[in-house]
């Protein structure tokens, strides 16, 4: 688990037993969830992830910024937004690819085998892998296919 | 009751301590003591979990889901991220007149800088929500 993440949830964590107004009864249990989030925050310090060393170096670019008390220049946030706009790119075309071939697995979900002509069940067929030849007759090409269908979508 | 609200409050207080301390060194926002520099520590991080985030779903282990649950945080953080640095650039030069010449400057200050807090204050769940898609993920 990442120690940003460890450090949302211990944060996240103080901030549900500090709002919650049932106390009495109900501290027991809460006081075992701050010993789990004291053995978090442990994790937290001894952890050395790639991202949490980026962050360290952050802080201390924004320490001596406090240093030097000045704001950040315009070459700065220009550096910045660079980095994070072709991050952004990766993410955002990859999610397209990803929505597309989720929209076309849906479509496949919402197909009715037996409403294809032969033709477009063997070329379904084919796309999924099944040898059409291993199936007898059309309702067991119909359900060799369908279970290649299912099975994809495990992946 | 009351006696096990005193033990639950100096647990929490000592666990806030702890935790802030624990996460100092690479709580960039915690270190940033202007409006502008924490402006700056904010994007900052999110562009850390960005970076992240497009590595991850560049690296052919995530599921469609996944990679789609990374997009939808990821966009949702940007769209509050971008318009910060214009907001931020408008805050230091309103800064700077204010500091030079003070009067009306001072208020126009105060005003801009409570809105960028604002925009910060938003960005800061976002950037959460982005780590968590992350996490979940790589579960």
């Amino acid at each position: 688990m990442n120690p940003l993440q460890l450090v949302m949830i211990a944060i996240n964590g103080l901030s549900v037993l500090t709002n919650n107004p049932l106390i009495g009864g109900g501290s027991n249990l809460k006081l075992q969830e701050a010993s789990k989030l004291l053995s978090l925050l442990g994790e937290l310090v001894t952890r050395g992830e790639e991202g949490y060393e980026e962050l360290k170096a952050f802080a201390a670019t924004i320490e001596a910024m406090v240093e030097e008390n000045r704001a950040p220049t315009p070459e700065e946030w220009a550096a910045l937004k660079a980095r994070s706009d072709a991050a952004h790119d990766v993410i955002q075309e990859a999610r397209r690819r990803a929505e597309a071939e989720l929209a076309e697995e849906e479509e496949e979900e919402e197909l009715d085998l037996t409403e294809l002509t032969d033709e477009e069940l063997d070329a379904l067929a084919e796309t999924h892998g099944v040898d059409t030849d291993e199936a007898e007759d059309r309702e067991e090409l119909e359900a060799l296919v369908a279970a290649a269908i299912a099975a994809s979508k495990e992946e | 009751m009351q006696r096990n609200w005193n033990f639950l409050r100096l647990t929490i207080l000592l666990m806030l301590a702890f935790t802030l301390q624990a996460c100092g060194a690479a709580n960039a926002i915690k270190k940033a003591e202007t409006t502008e520099q924490r402006a700056y520590a904010a994007y900052g991080e999110f562009t850390i979990v960005e970076e992240q985030a497009a590595k991850l779903v560049s690296s052919g282990q995530l599921d469609n889901r996944s990679i789609a649950a990374i997009g939808r945080a990821d966009e949702a953080a940007k769209n509050v991220a971008d318009p910060m640095i214009e907001l931020t650039l408008e805050v230091t030069a309103i800064r700077r007149e204010f500091e030079e010449g003070g009067g009306t400057g001072q208020e126009r200050y105060i005003s801009a800088a409570n809105n960028l807090n604002g925009w910060v204050t938003r960005l800061i769940p976002l950037i959460a929500n982005l780590q968590s898609a992350k996490e979940g993920a790589e579960q």
